[in-house]
């Protein structure tokens, strides 16, 4: 998914671009693609003319606004929609093809958590990228309309600034618009549900170099001096976990920590 | 894949343009969100452009009036989706009874025009639920007796420069001979404006050598501001007549003519059937040859006034449907719908050139279309007159 910038063949046919995120990550895109994204354009244009960038050199354009796994989605995004030059199809293939970009879109959106959406569109809104503006917009659209007024709220973080009264009359008038729609926490539960993951036990793995090592600090067997100091009977890999707490105790029980 | 921060932070013009793609009853409910939503979807700026969003997708709609014998109520106006058939038809709550309506006009930025039994006129948006009884017209002078008044009919439209909506009504009288029309009069228009919520009558600048006003079936048009007709008219007094089109234009108020295609010598042919309709936002004449050639000529004029850019367009058929004149015939993005009174639609895609059969309903026995037009949802309102941005808060 992210490689490093040397390109070791600048004369290579298939013009890629280097496009670096805000985390410091490197994409290299083809040309065709990452033409789509106007902001890069814009940038390889104005470096084409300025005389320090030579084409096929490896510039690298920064996307400071934009993170490495929502670029991931939209550079995948962008490879399926149909290219500008490519021959004109005659009407079957046409809807061959218009079939296939659908199922693919469906598939894209299940499993997008509807806050991504967000950073999506934001992302492609900085970058200029019309066609994933569309769909993303409309994703968007199609995920709030049958919501409830407290889920937009909070999605969009909105304050409410009518008075009690206020709204009450206002959905007494309209009831017929607030008819069908599910209470926001429904909502919430049901998107949680189906997003949950199962944990499968894998096995014992042999032969696996290299193994796992267990850091210095931590605990890794019997102490051969008192067998009463106990050994883990798991460890999982991991540093720095952060792990849940009451906040009553602090994680580490100093005084500092509450 | 991560998430990184709670919420982005969107930027005004990208929340609005996420706003404008959501159906228009989405749009009342989140009226509730916020008094600064609540502002967003009262100005008449968003308005125009929810509707030009939805007016462009490739999705379209139709309203029906539909009678079904194995349903209660059996008449109803549904909306549904022309791919889907009556199966995703919505029924929709009318300012009457559907038993009491007698005419529908073309939708207008959303908004319908209804005639009722009892001749009383409405203006409708179905999509936000609200309408507008019209005030009477003025009735006719008190004629002497050899005079006789026709129905009036009437024109529905829109003044994009005032951005008011005008009913146009056109009474016609002729004197009677021996109860035979001898000479038919000067028209009488008079006009309604929403925003005035009045009527007045305006002189008509045209003589009365036009026949044929427009009906209360589908062959008329309304593009770019103006409402057209199939009209006659009279050239000389030896009885020769010319077929013209008779445009009305709802911003300077005024009638015109304009020429239709040059068909060729058919005067032979019995029984051409003509539609009007719209096609790719350019006029477009759909001619019928009922008894021969059974097969549809599409004519389009590409430039709009410029009467040599009548082109023939579209030769579809020869069809093997029957068909007669109550039949129904619309143009729909680039299909054209035919909806016979059994409650078949047969859609003719031009891109693809195949012919689809819809089935309305299960039962086809069941079901009898009498009206249908094509229909996009809109904000606009019509019980507070004229579109105007309500401040709360």
């Amino acid at each position: 998914m992210s490689n490093t910038s040397e390109n070791p063949n600048p004369s290579s046919s298939s013009a890629k671009m280097t496009l670096k995120t805000s985390d410091n990550e490197l994409f290299e895109v083809e040309e065709a693609v990452a033409m789509k994204f106007c902001t890069v354009k814009q940038y390889f244009e104005d470096e084409k003319d300025s005389d320090v960038a030579a084409r096929g050199s490896t510039t690298v354009i920064p996307l400071p606004n934009v993170h490495s796994a929502v670029l991931t989605m939209l550079i995948s995004y962008g490879k399926k929609l149909p290219q500008s030059n490519a021959v004109a199809d005659n009407h079957e293939e046409e809807e061959t093809k218009k079939k296939e970009r659908k199922k693919y879109e469906q598939g894209l959106l299940k499993n997008l958590m509807p806050g991504e959406l967000l950073d999506l569109i934001s992302a492609a809104n900085y970058l200029d990228f019309k066609e994933g503006l569309e769909f993303f917009n409309q994703a968007l659209a199609d995920h709030i309309q049958n919501k409830s007024v407290e889920y937009v709220r909070k999605f969009f973080g909105i304050k409410n600034d009518y008075e009690p009264h206020e709204e009450e009359k206002y959905r007494e008038e309209y009831a017929w618009a607030f008819e069908g729609i599910e209470c926001w926490l429904i909502g919430e539960l049901k998107q949680f549900m189906a997003k949950t993951k199962t944990l499968d036990i894998a096995g014992t793995l042999l032969g696996i170099k290299p193994a796992l090592i267990v850091a210095s600090f931590s605990v890794r067997g019997l102490n051969s001096l008192d067998s009463n100091i106990l050994k883990p009977e798991m460890i999982a890999p991991g540093e720095n976990i952060l792990a849940a707490w009451i906040n009553a105790i602090g994680p580490t029980g100093l005084d500092s920590n509450t | 894949m991560g998430r990184l921060r709670s919420y982005s932070y969107l930027p005004q013009d990208l929340l609005e343009e996420i706003l404008t793609r959501l159906p228009v009853i989405s749009i009342i409910r989140f009226k509730c969100v916020n008094k600064s939503w609540y502002n967003l979807f009262e100005n008449h700026t968003f308005i125009a452009k929810h509707h030009r969003h939805h007016s462009s997708q490739k999705n379209p709609s139709l309203l029906v009036e539909v009678e079904d014998s194995t349903t209660t109520p059996q008449r109803s106006v549904m909306s549904m989706h022309l791919a889907e058939g009556l199966n995703s038809g919505v029924s929709l709550d009318m300012p009457f009874i559907p038993e009491r309506l007698v005419y529908i006009s073309d939708c207008i930025n959303g908004i319908i025009c209804l005639r009722e039994l009892s001749s009383r006129l409405v203006l409708w948006n179905p999509a936000v639920r609200e309408y507008k009884v019209i005030p009477n017209p003025p009735s006719h002078v008190h004629s002497p007796s050899n005079v006789c008044y026709d129905y009036p009919t009437f024109a529905f439209g829109y003044d994009h420069i005032s951005n008011d909506y005008k009913l146009v009504q056109i009474g016609t009288y002729s004197t009677v001979l021996y109860d035979l029309i001898d000479q038919i009069l000067h028209p009488v228009v008079h006009i309604y404006t929403l925003s005035t919520d009045t009527w007045r009558q305006i002189d008509t600048g045209f003589d009365h050598s036009i026949l044929n006003f427009p009906g209360e079936c589908s062959n008329n048009l309304y593009l770019n501001g103006v409402y057209h007709w199939p009209g006659c008219i009279i050239l000389d007094k030896h009885g020769r007549h010319c077929e013209v089109i008779v445009c009305f234009d709802m911003r300077d108020e005024v009638f015109q003519i304009m020429k239709m295609p040059n068909l060729g010598d058919i005067s032979h042919i019995e029984k051409i059937w003509k539609t009007a309709a719209v096609l790719n936002d350019c006029a477009a004449l759909i001619i019928y040859d009922l008894k021969q050639t059974k097969q549809f000529d599409i004519w389009v004029m590409n430039e709009y006034g410029v009467e040599e850019s009548w082109t023939k367009q579209f030769v579809i058929g020869p069809l093997i449907v029957e068909l007669t004149l109550h039949d129904q015939l619309l143009l729909v993005d680039d299909k054209l719908a035919l909806i016979n009174d059994k409650g078949h639609i047969l859609l003719y895609d031009f891109g693809a050139q195949e012919i689809k059969h819809l089935q309305l309903r299960n039962l086809p026995g069941s079901v009898f279309v009498s009206q249908a037009i094509t229909y996009v949802e809109s904000l606009v309102s019509v019980a507070r007159g004229k579109v105007e941005a309500k401040k709360r808060g």
